[in-house]
């Protein structure tokens, strides 16, 4: 029995010690990686990884160190540019922290199937971080711009971006996940959202970046970028990146400018908005019906009008809905005619209602059907509240001036 | 055979028996024989025994004095009924024995009584006159409530059973003695509820009790490690307690209680793994608040079971499960800490537990300087120096509180050896070797048994109706059944686990 017990211990014992915590990594032997940023070279690719530096970040006061260090190194695959790496990082480089992966505009147009594998085969890799597209410019110049409020440019992008697309909704965050999905669907085409420098762009390299009350080169959102399946081939413009998502039902808040016929505007913010989609097949071509009802709030009127009244109420609902209804049309309109990639997802929404002529059409859908494909938007706003004040201030004033 | 069958009678002869007695005691200065004459003339010699701070004779000897005197004493009483005169007229205690054996009278001195020989008898009288040095019922340092009674048991057995019996007023209430200790010869005391308490489990507790071989019984540590069910196990499948009503509320649920002469703690079987979850209190106080503080109970346990082997294993093995902010501000604290975490925490952990043995052996005058000390050294100087994480010193110290959680110091020191081996798995396997080692434990707390009840019961085997008084703590008024007996009708068929030769060992 004792001899048993001890043959047991020991069998155990050597088990724990010999595996020798193999696959152990302490903390500071890590390199953590924050975003991550892909570029066309001229053999392989250019990979960038911005390096956490955490005693800089974690201090309540720094030492006045960079906060993040951004390495770039060439390869001709992914990985072997992560793992030569090393030989400028003293330590691994861990991308389970990614927040954002930015890529280069002339890598994505020449297509982004080759680096997206190993992001997803990686098991250390997750799927949860925010793509974006470096606008007329280099992944790496991005990830080497300092900002402020965030320590961390990774998240900086990673925040603002959640930031503008729950209450601007004209850019769009798209993970991992939803990339590949749209990469690899017949009746979807996936977009990115742009990411560009704007200011003096060697001046945000610099830690002095960070020091000042104006930023004198920042990292905005511009945007959304086409993609034909793995390809880059436009860009939206505002406007019609808001129909993009008006369409894609993801616009949770919003600000709709319309112009009043005194020459003023008001400001509606739009919440939760809901769309149907349904495409049909009727006399040679697809149909789409698209309905989206949303919830209203005035949030802003410059004008000296009577909002009060239910006409001119009426009036602010049907011209905020011909916004809407505007910007959708627009962005299919260039989709349709100019990029021939249908980014909506019309063509799944075919294969849901008719799935065996989707089986005939899917291969000719983007390049010869979906130019074709007639869109019915109908728009239901309902103006709900008016905020904290009836009448605009101007109007209080007396202004009938 | 007429004459003198057995060695071991006592003499009838006053002289032969007297040098006896001083000889079974080695002539021991505090044994005392006091030589008396009983009656006027002719007289009958008698000599009264006692160990002297044992016995409290005064109040005999003015008695016997008196009477010897005073009264006429029968001159023709023949001298064998000498002594039952003397037993029936003189004696004014309550407790009087007859005894015939020389080792029946060493035990009555021990015991505390007076012994009686007389001359030309060839038995002698024992009197309880036993006075112990007692300590008063003082509040009971090791399980304290903020409400509830706040008296504790003493050294003294028959003063704790007294309180028992003060609680529980029913002539139901049993209380057997014995002895145990070939050397000490101390007493125990079981005490059962005729009636409530499985008799499957009453005559096993007799049994195992009977089979205690060991020489000396200081405390009811002793009694506890030679009858539980398995010696193995670092769980404790015996509770113990100082409080008289927690004993008489295990006995009202069918538990039976012992108790050791010397000790103010009293051991309850069978003792169940939720028991050691359930305070005193949780029964004086309101019912939903009872309730929150099991929870945060079950809370603390795993805290203190698995912080530190969650620490090692999430840090070193899986970062990608802590949120970004943290792990950056986690990295930051390790920056420069020339350990391992594991090593990090082991240190930690020993400090520690050294600095708490050193609390409860050092002298109280200078605790104040150690802690002082052991505060400086964990919590400002390692991190200082740079030696240890802040993060970890908060873990360790989470740890270690959720601990002194428990309300039973016999489960916390359980979870203070688990809590190394947990430890030692996270640093080898992570999580990995965590849900192992909790799987191991899971299935080494379901086979363990305590005088024939699962351990787990009423999870493992499932009673429902048990269940009202564990995670929960529901109001009296839906406390309508006794708890069932739990002896498992599993693998043994309700048969008690009897253990094998550990009382030998």
């Amino acid at each position: 029995m004792t001899i048993r017990c001890m043959k047991l211990a020991i069998l155990l014992l050597l088990a724990s010690l010999l595996s020798g915590c193999w696959s152990r990594r302490e903390l500071n032997e890590l390199a953590i990686a924050a975003a991550l940023g892909f570029d066309q070279a001229p053999r392989g690719y250019n990979i960038s990884a911005q390096i956490v530096n955490p005693g800089e970040i974690a201090k309540a006061s720094g030492s006045g160190r960079s906060p993040v260090i951004t390495f770039t190194t060439p390869g001709d695959t992914v990985l072997q540019g992560l793992r030569r790496m090393t030989k400028e990082s003293p330590r691994r480089i861990y991308g389970s922290h990614v927040r954002v992966l930015v890529l280069g505009e002339e890598l994505a147009r020449k297509g982004l199937g080759g680096v997206l594998d190993i992001l997803a085969r990686d098991v250390e890799m997750r799927t949860d971080f925010y793509i974006v597209i470096a606008r007329g410019g280099k992944a790496m110049d991005i990830l080497e711009t300092f900002t402020t409020l965030e320590k961390i440019p990774a998240n900086k992008l990673f925040t603002s971006l959640e930031m503008s697309d729950k209450n601007w909704a004209a850019t769009g965050k798209v993970t991992l996940g939803e990339l590949l999905d749209d990469i690899t669907s017949k009746g979807k085409n996936p977009v990115l959202t742009g990411i560009e420098i704007k200011g003096d762009e060697a001046l945000g390299k610099r830690k002095e970046n960070m020091q000042r009350a104006k930023i004198p080169a920042e990292l905005i959102y511009s945007d959304m970028a086409v993609l034909k399946s793995d390809k880059l081939v436009g860009w939206f413009n505002e406007s019609e990146s808001k129909g993009y998502n008006y369409l894609k039902g993801t616009v949770h808040s919003t600000i709709i400018n319309i112009p009043w016929p005194d020459g003023s505007r008001i400001g509606v913010e739009l919440l939760r908005t809901k769309r149907k989609i349904k495409v049909e097949w009727k006399d040679g071509k697809p149909v789409a019906h698209v309905k989206l009802t949303a919830e209203g709030e005035v949030g802003e009127v410059q004008s000296t009008a009577d909002i009060r009244n239910p006409f001119v109420l009426r009036e602010m609902r049907e011209k905020t809905e011909a916004d809407v209804r505007n910007r959708i049309r627009s962005a299919v309109r260039r989709a349709q005619t100019e990029f021939h990639s249908d980014v909506f997802g019309f063509g799944e929404a075919l294969h849901r209602s008719s799935p065996r002529k989707w089986k005939e059409v899917e291969d000719r859908w983007h390049d010869e059907l979906f130019p074709k494909l007639d869109l019915e938007v109908q728009v239901e706003v309902t103006i709900k509240r008016m905020g904290n004040t009836n009448q605009s201030i101007l109007r209080q004033m007396g202004g009938h001036s | 055979m007429p004459a003198q069958p057995n060695p071991d009678s006592i003499h009838s002869q006053l002289d032969d028996s007297l040098s006896h007695m001083k000889q079974a005691f080695g002539f021991s200065t505090d044994l005392i024989c006091r030589e008396l004459i009983l009656g006027r003339k002719p007289g009958c010699r008698m000599a009264l025994l006692y160990i002297d701070g044992l016995a409290q004779v005064s109040d005999l000897l003015q008695s016997l004095l008196s009477l010897l005197t005073n009264t006429g004493f029968a001159e023709g009483a023949a001298k064998e009924d000498a002594l039952q005169t003397v037993k029936r007229t003189l004696i004014p205690e309550g407790d009087v024995r007859e005894l015939e054996r020389y080792e029946e009278t060493t035990d009555a001195l021990t015991n505390g009584s007076a012994v009686l020989l007389l001359d030309g008898s060839a038995a002698a009288l024992s009197i309880g006159v036993a006075q112990t040095e007692k300590r008063g019922v003082e509040e009971p340092s090791t399980q304290s409530v903020i409400r509830g009674p706040r008296e504790g048991f003493t050294e003294t057995l028959r003063v704790n059973t007294a309180l028992v019996r003060r609680k529980v007023r029913n002539s139901r209430l049993r209380l057997e003695s014995g002895r145990a200790g070939q050397v000490t010869r101390t007493d125990l005391a079981i005490m059962y509820i005729e009636g409530i308490a499985d008799p499957a489990v009453v005559q096993e507790v007799r049994d195992r009790l009977n089979d205690i071989r060991i020489d000396g019984i200081l405390e009811s540590g002793y009694v506890e490690e030679m009858i539980q069910d398995s010696t193995r196990s670092p769980f404790p499948t015996v509770y113990n307690t100082e409080r008289p009503d927690s004993v008489a509320a295990a006995l009202l649920e069918g538990r039976v209680a012992i108790f050791v002469d010397g000790t103010p703690f009293v051991l309850l079987v069978p003792a169940l793994f939720m028991q050691f979850f359930q305070a005193p209190e949780d029964y004086y106080q309101r019912a939903d608040f009872a309730t929150l503080l099991r929870l945060l109970r079950f809370l603390s346990f795993f805290i203190a079971l698995l912080a530190p082997s969650l620490y090692i294993a999430v840090t070193t093995f899986h970062q990608e499960l802590i949120p970004t902010s943290l792990l950056i501000s986690l990295a930051g604290q390790r920056e420069g800490v020339p350990f391992p975490a594991f090593v990090e925490a082991l240190l930690m952990e020993i400090t520690f537990e050294i600095l708490r043995e050193a609390g409860v052996r050092m002298p109280k005058t200078i605790g104040q300087s150690v802690s002082i000390v052991g505060t400086l050294v964990i919590g400002e100087a390692a991190v200082n120096a740079g030696l240890v994480s802040p993060a970890m010193v908060i873990i360790v110290s989470i740890t270690a509180i959720s601990n002194f959680v428990m309300p039973a110091f016999s489960m916390g020191i359980s979870i203070r050896m688990i809590r190394l081996v947990m430890m030692g798995l996270a640093a080898s396997f992570g999580l990995l070797g965590i849900i192992v080692g909790l799987l191991a434990l899971l299935l080494h707390l379901c086979s363990l048994r305590s005088f024939g009840t699962s351990y787990m019961t009423p999870f493992a085997p499932l009673l429902m109706s048990n269940i009202k008084d564990t995670l929960l703590r529901i109001p009296w008024s839906g406390m309508l059944t006794r708890p069932k007996p739990a002896a498992g009708k599993g693998r043994n068929g309700g048969q008690p686990n009897r253990k094998k030769g550990g009382s030998s060992s």
